[in-house]
């Protein structure tokens, strides 16, 4: 990882340079916050995939995750001079794609809450959402039948639960990162992460059980 | 340590990343307890599925929109263009206005023709003054032909 005084320095000497020769990620960054498009378009190139892969498990369905992976990229280009270069380009990146999934997911809740009360003031009865109506596990594109019960059980987890299982589990980022990542201490990561896979284990019993019934 | 110590150290236990001393606390305890071997079970199956994981493609268009944000967020170049324009038109105005300014005082201060026109709208009693000096000889002592014959001049 490069220092952001080398990356920029290394930017501005390779101004001209075709963007794919350049390794460094923090280096494009720089370039970025030059406005140079090409530079963001060589980050997207790379990191779109992971970026998707872990929004589209977080969020569920893929019309989300793709809005949420462009504001992603989005925000990296308007933040790219904040970068401090005290953390790497992907631990940043996962960072902007955290908070953008409890963006989506917040909003989601509260679009639920309105949907609850109107039908309570209207009906005079309660609602139950047995599973979560976002979370379609055809829309993920994941055709094993094994996987349809763990993404099913996915969708049942927390929020917070289904965002460290993605971050640690699925993009297999280090401890560390997933601290920088969601602001969750090292101390409590660990024991938050088991009981998140315990929790996740008894989802998919669960699941398993409702289909053979 | 007690069970709800080391079970959220069993998938790394299982993955061999733990330092020397944990693994064989771990392993100690392992051969006693039934409910942490059955847990270490789980974490490594666990551990399996989660690196099965099938990858799913983004579709082509997302960086489309991305584009099309950042561009349509950013100023283009004609508006830079515009924005340089008028830098360049405000600083050339500038210099125009503080070149004009001191032409006009340098104009004033050594135009001959602006040293005739002050002399020539200077008040009268300096004129009176000025005219005093030439009519001292003056016999009514009162400066009255002297006065009268400016204002023939006139």
């Amino acid at each position: 990882m490069a220092t952001m005084e080398q990356a920029v320095w290394l930017s501005q000497l390779n101004s001209g340079t075709q963007v794919s020769n350049i390794d460094c990620n923090e280096e494009l960054l720089a370039m970025c916050a030059r406005q140079d498009q090409a530079a963001l378009r060589e980050l997207f190139t790379r990191h779109e995939r992971a970026i998707f892969g872990m929004l589209l498990r977080t969020l569920g369905n893929r019309q989300d995750a793709e809005e949420a992976v462009s504001d992603v990229f989005v925000k990296v280009w308007k933040s790219a001079g904040t970068f401090k270069g005290d953390s790497k380009f992907t631990t940043w990146l996962y960072r902007i794609a955290t908070n953008t999934a409890r963006d989506y997911l917040r909003a989601r809740a509260s679009r639920q809450r309105v949907k609850l009360q109107s039908i309570e003031r209207f009906d005079g009865t309660t609602m139950e959402i047995a599973a979560p109506s976002h979370f379609n596990p055809e829309e993920s594109a994941i055709t094993s039948s094994e996987w349809n019960t763990v993404i099913e059980a996915l969708a049942e987890l927390s929020d917070d639960d289904r965002m460290l299982i993605v971050l640690y589990h699925f993009q297999e980022l280090e401890y560390d990162e997933v601290c920088k990542a969601t602001g969750i201490s090292p101390e409590n990561l660990k024991v938050r992460l088991f009981r998140a896979r315990q929790r996740l284990k008894k989802l998919c019993e669960k699941t398993e059980k409702d289909s053979v019934l | 340590m007690k069970c709800e110590q080391i079970q959220p150290n069993l998938l790394d236990y299982s993955r061999g990343t733990l330092s020397v001393s944990e693994k064989s606390e771990i392993r100690e305890h392992l051969k006693t307890c039934d409910e942490c071997s059955a847990v270490l079970q789980d974490e490594m199956a666990l551990d399996i599925m989660f690196k099965s994981v099938p990858t799913t493609e983004p579709s082509g268009d997302v960086w489309q929109k991305v584009e099309s944000r950042i561009t349509a967020s950013s100023p283009g170049l004609l508006q830079r263009l515009r924005n340089m324009a008028g830098m360049r038109i405000f600083k050339a105005t500038g210099a125009i206005a503080v070149t004009a300014a001191l032409l006009a005082v340098i104009t004033i201060q050594f135009h001959p023709q602006a040293r005739n026109a002050n002399e020539y709208i200077a008040p009268p009693q300096t004129v009176a003054a000025n005219v005093s000096v030439k009519w001292t000889d003056d016999p009514a002592g009162d400066n009255s032909d002297a006065m009268a014959k400016y204002i023939e001049n006139l």
